[in-house]
């Protein structure tokens, strides 16, 4: 169990999470294999159909410009886009549906109590993912507004010839960048709110901001700082893998460079290429989201309680021996 | 303050005061390798990207060479232009990005004996020259590996040529200055991180297996998928050397004789020499074979020699999680 007395540093920062990620390696290989090795599977296929239709594209364009893909092509290009963005959907549905059991088996541990798989899945298949998806919604619409406030300044920028009007747009863009930044790591910790606190959508994202207020900075920090290690981690684990699994692709690559630089000029070739590219240019991102799903979510998790630690935010000292009490018998 | 009892060579018990303050807070040891082997990393990844991109900016010849030619000719043109920013930045961030850090953070974690610690201590020279007689007779074992993933994977003679041509040594010069920066710079650096910190802490609570875990993780640190196998092989002998004579030179000295015998024979290739252990000459069965055989034989006499110091490996005290 995870001590309550003092804030971490960054030292037990990194080994709290070393520590929960032992602890909790088994189940979340279960529920992260569960999850997202079928979803994988799909994604690749969906991966696979859309770099075959930009191959066609390529193809059918390089052989006559555009006027010449006919309506059978024109229907396959949207078939396979449509595939790529209904199989990439499903797969971050299973993530999210992985990332939960792993953040509600690591909040289960440093609270000092083992969550069974079965647990897991309890709470994965719950109101929680239904909120965690509500959240993801509300997160995407405030995505969208800013990237249009962003869009509009620019044309502004782009219209204007007034020079004043062009700075204050240059700086309205930088402001508003600058102000998602922010949001994002205020709001940073809502899902775990979620999770953890079983809040509802609009109180996960005030709660983090609680937390987060007045530790920004450390946050932002801390966050970049792990991002980078882990970062680095994954790299070395997929380097080889992706070597591997892409060896089709890059053995065509180095055939084009090597022996037909213009590759532009051979469509053929180019539909080649792209074909070799789908399915396990899929499978590696699906195996990297495995990785780092293992570990990531519970470097959040632990940064998450040491917030809680530092804004005294644990009011009631859960004691795991007397939390859940079951009744016995009434003689 | 806690105490790690480790052995030296020659099997006396040597005494390590753990005062750092990742000892002192209790925190995970395995923990504390895995953090400084990511970290530091990490720091070394990012630093000597920059670094190398710095310095070809500084360095960088204003225009006076003209970059033609096919894909793999171009390459060429490039490497040779930015081989002394390149070289500069390998050997500079090797010392700053990784010994200075992994110094640090033994003497800041772990305990003020950083040379007892890292196990920087002499041991008997037989020891030092078997461990370089095992190196040189796997080597042809090791080049052959090399040779069959490059031909399953029919890899173009421009990217096999890549790493090489950056290390050839086309005069004495040259050839000086490239044993330096590939053959001197990782045997200190690069053995003082790997065996020196991240292996000695691991062993303190996985003990024998921590050869295993090392080596694979060296080889997957350098981060070139077709030299893994051959890298992993060759880093787990470094830290068998390393955890069977509880000192740093014999994985050292190892590591330099595989650097150098590259360097030369790149530079004998260079010079149109060609030795029999280079890849593209002809391998006989009956060489891989016994330099095989004969690697595991020696193998085997260095774990006989080094059987006095099994008493304790240091792993006894901290030990789980």
């Amino acid at each position: 169990m995870l001590d309550k007395s003092r804030p971490m540093t960054l030292g037990d920062i990194f080994s709290n999470s070393f520590v929960l990620i032992k602890n909790t390696i088994l189940r979340n290989v279960i529920i992260a294999g569960v999850f997202l090795i079928p979803a994988a599977i799909i994604m690749a296929y969906g991966f696979e159909a859309f770099f075959k239709i930009i191959g066609l594209a390529s193809h059918s364009v390089n052989k006559g410009g555009t006027a010449n893909i006919n309506s059978k092509e024109m229907a396959d290009i949207f078939l396979g886009l449509f595939a790529f963005i209904f199989t990439a959907v499903i797969f971050y549905l299973a993530l999210m549906g992985a990332w939960i059991g792993i953040l509600k088996t690591g909040c289960s541990e440093l609270e000092g109590r083992k969550l069974s798989v079965g647990d897991a899945f309890r709470e994965i298949f719950s109101v929680t993912y239904l909120r965690c998806l509500g959240l993801f919604l509300v997160s995407l619409m405030v995505l969208i507004a800013f990237y249009i406030l962003i869009i509009i300044a620019g044309m502004i920028y782009g219209a204007s010839g007034i020079f004043l009007i062009k700075f204050f747009a240059v700086l309205v863009i930088i402001a508003l960048v600058l102000f998602m930044i922010y949001l994002m790591f205020l709001w940073y910790f809502a899902p775990v709110n979620i999770i953890y606190e079983f809040q509802g959508v609009l109180k996960a994202f005030s709660r983090s901001a609680f937390l987060v207020k007045g530790n920004w900075w450390k946050t932002f920090g801390t966050i970049f700082l792990i991002s980078i290690v882990i970062g680095f981690a994954s790299a070395i684990i997929s380097t080889p893998i992706t070597f591997l699994f892409e060896w089709d692709f890059i053995s065509q690559f180095f055939k084009v460079i090597t022996e037909q630089p213009d590759m532009a000029s051979n469509p053929e070739l180019m539909l080649k290429i792209m074909k070799s590219f789908g399915f396990t240019y899929g499978l590696i991102i699906a195996i990297s989201s495995i990785i780092q799903s293992l570990v990531y979510p519970l470097f959040y998790v632990v940064l998450y309680f040491n917030l809680k630690i530092t804004k005294n935010d644990f009011p009631v000292e859960i004691n795991p021996d007397n939390e859940i009490v079951p009744e016995g018998p009434v003689i | 303050m806690e105490t790690l009892i480790d052995n030296d060579p020659e099997g006396n018990g040597v005494q390590i005061e753990l005062t750092g303050s990742w000892e002192n807070k209790g925190r995970s040891i395995t923990a504390a390798a895995l953090t400084g082997l990511a970290g530091i990393g990490a720091l070394f990844f990012y630093a000597q990207s920059f670094l190398s991109v710095l310095l070809i900016f500084i360095f960088r010849n204003t225009g006076h060479v003209k970059v033609t030619g096919d894909f793999a000719e171009k390459i060429n043109i490039i490497t040779n232009e930015y081989k002394t920013p390149l070289l500069i930045a390998l050997s500079l961030s090797e010392f700053i990005f990784m010994l200075v850090p992994a110094l640090w953070v033994v003497k800041k974690w772990h305990t003020r004996d950083v040379l007892k610690y890292l196990r920087i201590r002499i041991c008997s020279f037989k020891e030092i020259i078997i461990a370089v007689l095992i190196t040189v007779s796997l080597l042809p074992f090791c080049y052959y590996l090399s040779y069959l993933i490059e031909q399953v994977f029919k890899i173009p003679g421009f990217y096999k040529n890549l790493g090489p041509q950056l290390f050839t040594a086309y005069s004495g010069q040259e050839l000086i200055t490239l044993i330096f920066v590939v053959a001197v710079t990782p045997a200190i650096c690069e053995e003082i991180f790997f065996r020196g910190y991240f292996q000695r802490t691991l062993e303190r609570t996985i003990g024998v297996k921590s050869f295993i875990i090392t080596g694979i993780l060296f080889g997957l640190f350098h981060m070139q998928p077709l030299s893994l196998v051959t890298l992993s092989i060759l880093g787990m002998l470094f830290s068998f050397f390393y955890y069977r004579s509880k000192s740093i030179f014999p994985s050292c000295a190892a590591h330099f004789t595989n650097n150098f015998i590259a360097i030369i024979l790149l530079y004998c290739q260079a010079k149109s020499i060609k030795p029999a252990i280079l890849p593209e000459g002809n391998f006989s069965a009956l060489w891989i074979i016994l330099s095989f055989i004969v690697s595991i034989g020696l193998i085997f006499l260095y774990y006989k020699i080094t059987i006095r110091s099994r008493g304790n490996d240091g792993e006894a005290i901290n030990s789980g999680f």
